[in-house]
């Protein structure tokens, strides 16, 4: 298996509306790939297409090498894919717990494990848990999204923006959670804004422009292309 | 119009025709007469919410309320005054109208003061004050409320026909008309004031409940409608087939036997006739002046809000004084076909207002007619209106043809007694069935918005 | 004034007043609950719930009579109670069927919720018709005198009194008593039974969490595998079941109406976006204010003002705050009061 999850030439949009033009995303198995693009270039799109939350018009998805274009996220779900979206990404009337128990719901034998899974990585939801999420701050509201994508136990993990919003800090904290599941040989594909440091810890870098990829490489490589530095990764080196 | 549309059109104004027809021959022409004028009347009431639904996506749940409204009015300007009741309960009813008039005063003064003054309070204090002098004007008047009303409901009258209400202007009927879009839009504009801003769903629940209130108001307020005595004879704008029989009689012959008419028919087919000119001639001035409206730059915007609410507002659109101005307008329509429903049947009976025959059929009419479009609002109030009545006698006739199979068929089956009013029910099926039909593979209407 | 008086005025008070607005309120809250879950869950207001309550009374009615005929008599376990089963199942079942033949549709193809309101027009209109075709057009009455193998049996309401003998030996003067009705007795348990069964399936079982995530956020709902379909069945399920119940009773405690739950509705809708939309205790909470509200809105005080204050007011006109022709007229100044305050309602509901 060369790519854990395999999308090619992806065309989709929203009603009339096409976003993506035939864009390319690859994660290769247990590493972590990384999109960056201008804000509206069509990135959370591309996670939403692959999580099969909106119409693929042309291309394909592929999850371990089985074909999963079209599917309905309860079967990505079921086959080891998880997903945090950029917004709107706990149950705010929920508790802390119930909102992890929530990403076990295909498999409740899993909950146990994976709540005391999830409380060692953030310790912080353990004292927590009775607490409606949507009382929590930004920060700690991130954590419960990302614990719930984990509960699973997922072989793919896809982040839309795991740090928007939260103190250096915490981002700092996040980007080191994210290399600690991906140590245990999970994939992680994920859209961030802070582009230079999740560059710096990604294998693979998809630049993204109206829905097209305007670069492809290495993250060390991109990193260190000078057009990507001047669009992209702003101001200084 | 474009040309998918125009052979829609034509389609329509057949289905109608059709419908006409069938009334004409299989009931009477009397009747069918009758339903068309019916449709007419209506059909000002479905362009009112076309307006308001069309135009601007207001979702109206209580049209019932402004066509009861509109029926009040014009009883109540064409109707004579009853000196006795007035002279028993006049005077106390100053005196309430004049209380009001002071609770609504301070309550206005309130306002302005909490706008225009320099003192900061809180708005939730402000509200609670309006609705706490609210209530005291309405404890103040009450008890003398309650002794006018008696001394008007008991005083003894010369004419019978009148007694216990006070009775109304004795002015033309055409003027009552006009009244009854005042009404509404009056009615209109409080409740428009309140609830519009809310959700779609909320705007609906309030003016369903605000409909009720009114209907409930005038079914109980004997004092000022006869509540469930009702109040007849009321004029129509040309003359009634009775006085046109008495002009026929004196010598105003006119023979409509090949009409398949009867001459004893004919001074009502004659009446009705010009009961129908004069309702399509008002009808299509509205239509005319609604086209214009839609057409100029007010009716542009109007659609954009609807279609895109936050982004009018984002450019700086009035987006909540426009939804005013759609809601009264629409309820000055539906006021003015409410009182043209009442001058027709020369009856108001406030009892008789039911939220499915006078909000929801209004809705259906709309909805399978075509909103956005004047055209299918015209067409939906004619069409379904003709399909409502005429789905009676052919339920009926099923009905009971069934029954006797039945009773011939199984030996002791005996039919429910109350068979004919089951069978009425079947028209509400019909008009569900429209409905929901329309909204799933039809959802544009018959005539769609251009 | 005696205390025989305060006692007399007391109870009548309990005995008129507040059970009156209990049993309403326990009416309005199977109601309004069943409300407030679809309007979390689907997303509208859902104007055809009232007919749903009809429906599961009509039906309970249907069962009974079957009952009676055969000569069933489980005195004093009312016989429409036994048929209770039989209307809940119905009415489960037809809001299933409504809901897989008109919503889903609607649902599919993602329409705004004045859609799916519209669409509850029209199936209120069926429903409607059906009731009035099946069922007639006239009032019926669950306890009658039935005739099975040419005996005849009576079935009476049945009533609870609590004279309060030790009070009246007491205290001189004292005559009132309190009067509870069989069916409302049962009203009483049904309603707490619901009640507290929903609240354990809400927040101790993976269905009725699962039911409150798709409510709060329906498509993170999806994204964590919870099967959203099988959810908006599981709340037709409880709505339906709700519904039958607060129908069925209601129409033992007072008669069968084909209009028997319209007028509810309004109530109903005011009680459920008062508790905060998509909140159901919220909702049971907002019907027993309205019922308390209506009631009292609409209470004569005369004889409580007669034990108290005997003979020192005029006491030929009403004392009722309102008329009672316009009770409708409570329930709803509390709607439009809440909308207008306080839109998300009182206990803080989701914005929809
Ligand atoms: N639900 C939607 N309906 C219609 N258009 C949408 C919708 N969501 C996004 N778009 C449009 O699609 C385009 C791409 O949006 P997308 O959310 O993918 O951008 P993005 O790259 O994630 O940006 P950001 O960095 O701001 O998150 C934008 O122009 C946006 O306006
Ligand atoms: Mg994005």
């Amino acid at each position: 298996m060369k790519y854990l999850l395999e999308a090619r030439s992806l065309v989709a949009g929203y009603g009339e509306l096409t976003i993506l033009n035939g864009c390319d995303i690859t994660v290769e198995p247990g590493s972590i790939s990384v999109i960056v693009g201008a804000n509206g270039a069509g990135k959370s799109t591309a996670m939403k297409a692959v999580f099969g939350l909106l119409e693929v018009r042309q291309g394909s998805v592929k999850f371990e090498d089985q074909d999963v274009t079209g599917c309905t996220p309860q079967r990505l779900v079921e086959l080891g894919m998880g997903y945090v979206p950029q917004v709107a990404n706990v149950f705010p009337s929920l508790s802390v717990e119930e909102n992890l128990e929530m990403g076990a719901y295909l498999a409740a034998s899993l909950t146990e494990e994976g709540l005391d899974r999830v409380y060692s990585i953030f310790p912080i939801l353990k004292d927590k848990r009775k607490q409606a999420a949507g009382q929590l701050s930004g920060g700690q509201r991130q954590m419960v999204a990302v614990g719930r994508a984990m509960m699973m136990k997922p072989r793919l993990l896809m982040l839309d923006e795991p740090t928007a919003g939260v103190s250096p800090k915490v981002m700092g904290d996040i980007f080191e959670i994210i290399l600690k599941v991906n140590e245990s040989s999970v994939g992680v594909l994920m859209v961030e804004q802070n582009a230079r440091q999740a560059l710096a810890i990604a294998d693979t870098g998809f630049v993204l422009q109206t829905g097209q990829n305007l670069y492809t490489d290495t993250g060390e490589a991109l990193l260190a292309n000078p057009e990507v530095a001047r669009s992209f990764l702003g101001g200084k080196h | 119009m474009n040309p998918a549309n125009r052979s829609r059109v034509v389609i329509a104004t057949a289905l109608i025709i059709a419908l006409f027809l069938a009334a004409w021959f299989m009931l009477s022409p009397v009747t069918a007469l009758l339903y068309l004028s019916t449709g007419l009347a209506t059909a000002v009431i479905v362009l009112g919410l076309n307006i308001q639904w069309g135009y601007a996506g207001l979702f109206n749940a209580g049209i019932l309320g402004f066509i009861a409204l509109g029926g009040y009015a014009v009883m109540w300007v064409s109707v004579p005054p009853v000196p006795e009741a007035i002279a028993a309960g006049g005077a106390g009813l100053l005196s309430v109208i004049v209380k009001l008039a002071v609770t609504a005063i301070c309550i206005w003064v309130l306002h302005l003061a909490a706008k225009r003054l320099p003192i900061n309070l809180p708005v939730w204090l402000l509200r609670t004050l309006q609705v706490s002098i609210a209530l005291a004007g309405y404890i103040w008047m009450k008890t003398e409320f309650v002794i006018a009303v008696e001394a008007i409901e008991t005083a003894d009258t010369l004419d019978q026909t009148m007694k216990g209400f006070i009775g109304g202007l004795g002015l033309p009927v055409l003027l009552g008309w006009a009244v009854g879009g005042v009404f509404a839009g009056i009615a209109a504009w409080f409740i428009g004031k309140v609830t519009l801003g809310l959700r779609s769903d909320y705007l609906a629940i309030a003016t369903l409940g605000i409909a009720e209130i009114i209907r409930t108001f005038l079914k109980n307020a004997d004092w000022l409608t006869r509540g469930t005595l009702t109040v007849s004879p009321i004029d129509w704008p040309v003359p009634t087939p009775r006085e046109m029989n008495g002009m026929l009689e004196s010598g105003l012959e006119i023979n409509l036997k090949w009409l398949g008419i009867s001459a004893e028919q004919t001074a009502t087919a004659v009446g009705r006739g010009l009961f129908i000119a004069v309702s399509a001639i008002v009808l299509i001035i509205l239509v005319l002046m609604m086209e214009r409206a839609l057409g100029s730059p007010w009716g542009r915007m109007m659609r954009a809000i609807r279609d895109n609410e936050d982004a009018a507002a984002a450019m700086g659109k009035n987006v909540v004084r426009r939804q005013l101005e759609v809601f009264v307008l629409g309820a000055i329509l539906m006021g003015i076909g409410g009182a043209m429903l009442v001058s027709l049947n020369t009856l108001f009976d406030p009892s008789s207002y039911h939220p499915p025959r006078y909000t929801f059929l209004i809705w259906t009419m709309l909805i399978v007619g075509g909103s956005g479009n004047n055209l299918g609002a015209v067409f939906g109030a004619l069409f379904i209106y003709m399909l409502w009545e005429m789905s009676e006698p052919i339920a009926q006739f099923l009905f009971f043809g069934g029954a006797d199979m039945l009773t011939a068929l199984i030996p002791g089956f005996e039919p429910p007694v109350d068979l004919a009013s089951r069978a009425s029910q079947m028209r509400v099926i019909v008009i569900g069935v429209a409905l929901i039909a329309t909204m799933r593979y039809a959802p544009k209407g018959v005539i769609p918005e251009r | 004034m005696e205390y025989a008086d305060l006692l007399n005025a007391g109870v009548y008070f309990i005995n008129k007043g507040l059970l009156n607005a209990f049993k309403i309120g326990s009416i309005y809250a199977l109601g309004a609950v069943g409300i407030t879950l679809v309007f979390g869950i689907l997303r509208f207001a859902h104007f055809a719930h009232g007919d749903m309550m009809t429906f599961g009374a009509l039906i309970a009615f249907a069962g009974t009579v079957i009952l009676r005929n055969l000569g069933i008599n489980t005195e004093p376990i009312p016989t429409g109670l036994l048929a209770l089963p039989l209307a809940v199942a119905a009415t489960i079942i037809l809001a299933l069927i409504i809901d897989r033949h008109v919503y889903a549709h609607f649902r599919a193809s993602k329409s705004p919720p004045v859609v799916f309101v519209m669409t509850s027009i029209g199936v209120t209109f069926i429903l409607q018709g059906i009731i009035r075709l099946v069922g007639g057009t006239g009032d019926r009455q669950f306890f009658f005198t039935a005739v099975s193998n040419g005996e005849s049996i009576r079935e009476d309401k049945g009533r609870w009194l609590v004279k309060f003998d030790w009070l009246r030996d007491h205290f001189d003067g004292f005559t009132q008593k309190l009067v509870i009705t069989m069916p409302q007795l049962w009203l009483f348990i049904f309603t707490a039974v619901a009640l507290v069964g929903l609240h354990y399936f809400l927040n101790h079982t993976r269905t009725g969490k699962a039911m409150r995530a798709v409510s709060d956020n329906e498509d993170l709902a999806r994204i964590s595998g919870i099967d959203v379909g099988r959810v908006v069945k599981v709340t037709w399920v409880i709505a339906g079941t709700l519904a039958a119940i607060a129908g069925t009773l209601l129409a033992m405690d007072t008669q069968y109406k084909p209009i028997l739950a319209f007028n509810l509705l309004l109530p109903m809708f005011a009680a459920a976006i008062m508790g905060g939309i998509g909140k159901p205790f919220g909702a049971v909470a907002g019907a027993f204010i309205v019922a308390l509200a209506e009631t009292f809105a609409v209470f004569d005080w005369r004889p409580i003002a007669g034990y108290l204050f005997a003979d020192r007011f005029d006491m030929t006109a009403s004392m009722a705050l309102v008329p009672a022709e316009y009770k409708l007229a409570v329930p709803f100044a509390i709607l439009v009061l809440v909308l207008i305050w306080r839109p998300t309602g009182i206990f803080k509901g989701q914005v929809l």
